[in-house]
């Protein structure tokens, strides 16, 4: 009795030093990657583990733990009572659309369940092999080497600190190897535990631990003799960044209202900020910005307000005044705001028509910056809107008429004509460059799409990483046009703008989101928009037209469309992109539709999201590591499931070489049960051993054995006795799986 | 060995045998393979451990004539091989056969005489014939020769050289019987002599056919390809100055054969070449003196060589 709780107990603890294990890979992964609501994954672990350790036949682990992943899904996601069966339906679709996205490929597309769901699958998979590495092999080696790896791996490329853990490890590791190591000696000399023996393992054991670490913690410790891999790989490479004025820092993506200094790289946040249910995939605008100032955007500080209130038709002031070159068609969108500011994003290109927020509301409209802003209905107090329905006129204009605008016409038709071609001191060479794209081409229309089409060029390349900030008085432009020739939205949109400026065409700075990731809510296809979809384009203003957004940033693409009056007046609306397909255009929005707009006011937060991982490199390491493990898994566990497949091959044991190459994978299949067959050794021989093992009576492979050999030594082609190896085969083969 | 039905005529012979030897199963079945592949046996062993008796029973079972042969340093050639002797009334010479014009000869203590004696029987050994006073004269079939020589007593032996020894197709020990064969051999010594009492149970032309019939087994190529192996590897073993030579490897084969038609097969398996290679190879094997004075034997050294080596598993010969 005594024997058995000590065992039972022993087991626990290995058991309980397997979760801690665990738990030291998926606690990087919350801060590494806004993984919130670590806990649901860490009573997940615990629960995997227990149910292994307690011995529940796999159909009750199955349900066991399927149902609390669902729950936890829904808990997390679904904002629905739980009794309320249609978040089972909203689920069930969502998995349908992301099984469709893995088999396109579409990573990017997956949504937060389902990534929460594949976490799940993966964290079960390892706690299945941490019981199959303690039960059945007893040797966790393996796992340790690589929880260590991983361990100094994060620590050396990542932000995360991983002093404390890898000291948890490796103590935890070493205990759980010396006990490891105990049960594998009790088993191979047949001893039963006691507490003698036990007693003698642990002590030495724990006393050579205690020791060890005692002395690792106050032996004295060389700093580091090798450099930083960091930055020491980056120098080696040449990609050093070039912001020698200390501010290298990488910026999270987002939204933020200053731009006074850009560059530098990025990195992803995934906060939503809002989710839409836009049928036209508009960008959306949060302002403009007009004045550059050679490092970044500015605002005129001159400003002119007009107000209006909920439910107020608007569409005939925020029109030009002549619309008789542009169609209309008219939208409505329902926004849902996440991440709550002021302002309201307005869907572009558009004109709005009037806002619904269902209360009373009034509103504020910046004429220059076009940025909106929320009042109380007193027009005391600045309002952060959680819900409003927009109603907006989508244009399109006239190509014809867009091509008629030349340098000749009037630039007092040009409001503010200064300001929008207003430029600091820029090198001489973006000037000539300027020219040199424009040189052939008359109208302005045409020049705009020429410098626009200037960024597709190969040489032109969309990263967000490594991207340097200019260098003492350089010009911000200039560094990307002519050196670095790499960059996000903000790099192209502002060269874009200063080359437009040179050629005196009015143009101004637009910052806001793309359009954003579908998924579903509530049984609907809504699209989230979050940080990651930060955005910054190009406006263009057309004497007789208005303002008209453009696209330089490479894999982008604007919903602004044309019609060309001259050529067919009643044809559809064309999309400005070459390529007609906007929907297969968008996905390179999702994928990139990054912005640097320094979030440095808004901390990220992961907020109620759970796995947001934003598969990054991390996530594809764990998720590389956790393939390689069921990979190694699957492979170790063939000798369970290659049969089945074995049997449906040979079922049709037409003639001798079919029954000869099936002979054969069962001898492989054999020794991989564990019956060894020496070179030197007959197949009759090996036969009797099989035998002995799968019973004696039968006899079968010794029979099997005897058919072979007449084909192989006699070379026979009887074919009689087919049918009958068979059966004989398979039941040999399907003994090996026991 | 399983699923294995010994030839029906075989199995009688054996079974014959067995009523007058205990145990020594493999023995015999040895020996019906070293006569059923036209071969001799030389059998290396101590005296009294049933030799001359299971030559004897083996002779009386196909009914053939047994003749015995006790070499002693005096033997002269003309004793094994016969000799004319002048008859005054027909006033001719007439050839008195020697022991050696018999079916199955005990050639007993065959390294006590001289090797000029030895080589007369060698040499019926290999030619199955003997020439005496210049006449050839072909012995008839079966003619097998078991031959003992006593490991033991080296004073005033003459032992085989190699070349000679290569003739013979076995060398076996019979060794000593178990307790429960001892004993049962004593209840069977305490009765009349039971060899009186057996009776041929097949006939010498029988014994022919069967030898053409061993011919016919089927050697696979993979077999062969296994045979040569098994010889090629005993000629660069670190432990052999000279290895098998090709009529070794023949020998194998023959022996492997015969083993397969005993056992009522009409193919050779690689089971039937590793229970025969110690039997047929280790005595055409000359190990280096060091290995020799290190304790290790040829039959061990075939032994090992066998274990080895890979069986055939497969159709196709690489």
């Amino acid at each position: 009795m005594q024997k058995k709780t000590l065992n039972t107990s022993i087991r626990c603890l290995l058991y309980f030093f397997g979760m801690l294990l665990v738990w030291e890979w998926v606690r990087p992964v919350g801060q590494l990657t806004n993984t919130g609501n670590l806990s649901v994954f860490l009573v997940f672990v615990i629960f995997s583990l227990l149910l292994h350790y307690l011995q529940l036949n796999w159909l009750g682990r199955f349900a066991f733990l399927s149902g609390y992943t669902i729950l936890s899904l829904q808990y997390l996601y679904y904002d629905v009572s739980l009794f309320n069966v249609i978040w089972i339906w909203d689920m069930i679709e969502e998995f349908k659309n992301n099984l469709r996205s893995i088999f396109a490929g579409e990573w990017l597309n997956l949504s937060n369940p389902f990534r929460s769901l594949l976490f799940f699958i993966l964290i079960w998979l390892v706690t299945y092999l941490i019981h199959y590495w303690i039960t059945v092999k007893k040797k966790i080696f393996l796992f340790f080497l690589s929880t260590v790896t991983y361990l100094s791996f994060l620590d050396t490329f990542t932000i995360y600190d991983a002093d404390q853990a890898i000291i948890r490890t490796i103590i935890i590791g070493f205990i759980f190897l010396g006990l490891l190591a105990f049960f594998r000696l009790l088993d191979r000399e047949g001893l039963e535990i006691s507490a003698v023996n036990l007693g003698n393992w642990v002590l030495p054991l724990g006393l050579m631990l205690v020791l060890s670490t005692l002395f690792g913690f106050a032996a004295p410790k060389l700093d580091p003799q090798w450099p930083d891999p960091v930055p020491f790989f980056k120098t080696q490479s040449g990609k050093e960044g070039s912001g020698g004025n200390g501010k290298n820092g990488i910026n999270q993506m987002g939204y933020s209202e200053n731009d006074d200094r850009l560059g530098g790289s990025i990195e992803g946040n995934d906060t939503v900020i809002f989710s839409h249910n836009a049928k036209d995939n508009p960008y959306w605008k949060v302002e403009n910005k007009d004045i550059y100032t050679g490092k970044g955007w500015k605002d005129t500080a001159y400003f002119e307000m007009s107000e209006f209130t909920d439910n107020q038709d608007i569409s005939a002031q925020m029109l030009p005044k002549d619309t008789s070159n542009i169609k209309l068609d008219e939208y409505s969108v329902d926004i849902t705001v996440k991440k709550t500011y002021n302002h309201v994003v307005l869907p572009e290109p558009s004109y709005l028509k009037k806002i619904d927020t269902k209360d009373e509301s009034s509103f504020r409209f910046d004429e220059l910056t076009e940025k909106l802003h929320s009042w109380s209905a007193d027009g005391v107090d600045k309002v952060k809107l959680n819900q409003y329905t927009l109603d907006y006129l989508v244009p399109s204009y006239d190509l014809d008429s867009l091509k008629k605008v030349t340098d000749e016409q009037l630039y007092e038709e040009v409001p503010m004509w200064s300001e929008y071609t207003q430029l600091p001191e820029i090198p001489e060479r973006v000037r000539e460059l300027a020219y040199e794209i424009t040189a052939e081409k008359t109208n302005w229309y045409d020049k705009v799409k020429a410098i626009e089409n200037y960024f597709d060029r190969p040489e032109f390349v969309y990263d967000k990483t490594d991207i340097p900030y200019p260098e003492g008085s350089q010009d911000y432009v200039d560094q990307f046009l002519f050196e670095t020739q790499r960059g996000y939205c903000d790099n192209f949109s502002s060269a874009m703008i200063v080359l437009l400026r040179v050629n005196g065409i009015p143009s101004r700075w637009a910052k806001g989101y793309t359009t954003g990731v579908t998924s579903t809510y509530k049984g609907n296809q809504v699209k989230k928009v979050t940080n990651n979809n930060a955005h910054s384009w190009v406006e263009v203003y057309f004497p007789g037209t208005g303002w008209i957004s453009f696209e330089p940033t490479k894999g982008f693409s604007n919903s602004a469309s044309f019609y060309d009056s001259s050529v067919d007046s009643t044809s559809t609306s064309q999309n400005d992109m070459p390529d007609q397909n906007a929907d297969e255009l968008k996905k390179p929005d999702a994928a990139e539709g990054k912005t640097p707009a320094k979030n440095l006011d808004e901390p990220a937060s992961s907020g109620s999201s759970s796995t947001d991982s934003n598969w990054s490199w991390i996530t594809f390491t764990i998720v590389g590591i956790g393939l390689g493990l069921i990979g190694f898994y699957v492979y170790k566990s063939r000798r369970k499931w290659l049969p089945w497949i074995y049997i449906r091959r040979y079922k049709q044991m037409k003639n001798h070489a079919v029954f000869s190459k099936a002979y054969l994978t069962l001898l492989t299949q054999l020794q991989r049960a564990g019956i060894k067959r020496p070179e030197g050794q007959t197949l009759r021989e090996y036969a009797v051993s099989v035998d002995s093992r799968y019973g004696v009576n039968e006899a079968h492979m010794q029979k099997l054995t005897k058919e072979y050999e007449r084909i192989i030594y006699r070379g026979d082609t009887e074919k009689e006795s087919l049918k009958k190896n068979f059966e004989l085969w398979e039941k040999l083969i399907k003994k090996t799986t026991t | 060995m399983a699923y294995e039905h010994k030839h029906p005529k075989l199995k009688k012979v054996i079974d014959n045998i067995e009523n007058v030897i205990i145990g020594k199963r493999n023995i015999v079945e040895l020996s019906l393979v070293a006569m059923l592949a036209d071969g001799h046996v030389l059998l290396e062993d101590v005296p009294g451990v049933g030799k001359t008796m299971m030559v004897r029973s083996l002779a009386k079972s196909i009914n053939a004539s047994f003749k015995r042969i006790q070499f002693t340093p005096d033997l002269l050639p003309s004793d094994v091989t016969g000799v004319s002797i002048y008859n005054p009334q027909l006033q001719e010479f007439i050839f008195r056969p020697g022991p050696i014009m018999g079916n199955i000869i005990l050639a007993d203590e065959i390294n006590r005489t001289s090797p000029k004696t030895q080589a007369a029987l060698l040499e019926g050994m290999e030619e199955a014939s003997v020439t005496v006073d210049g006449v050839t004269r072909q012995l008839e079939k079966p003619f097998f020769v078991m031959a003992t020589q006593n490991p033991i007593e080296y004073e005033g032996t003459y032992p085989l050289p190699e070349a000679q020894l290569d003739r013979f197709l076995l060398k076996m020990k019979i060794g000593y019987p178990t307790m429960q064969e001892e004993m049962e051999v004593l209840n069977l010594a305490r009765k009349a002599k039971p060899i009186e009492e057996l009776e041929p149970v097949i006939s010498m032309e029988e014994i022919r056919a069967l030898q053409e019939e061993v011919l016919e087994i089927h050697v696979e190529d993979t077999i062969k390809r296994y045979l040569v192996d098994l010889s090629g590897r005993t000629r660069i073993h670190p432990n052999v100055n000279l290895g098998v030579s090709p009529r070794g490897t023949i020998s194998l084969m023959k022996a492997a054969q015969a083993y397969a038609l005993l056992n009522g097969r009409d193919y050779v398996l690689p089971d039937d070449v590793q229970y025969l290679a110690p039997a047929v190879l280790s005595h055409r094997i000359i190990l280096k003196s060091e290995a020799k004075y290190g304790g290790i034997d040829a039959e061990s050294i075939i032994q090992d060589i066998v274990r080895k080596i890979p069986v055939p598993v497969k159709r196709q010969v690489n």
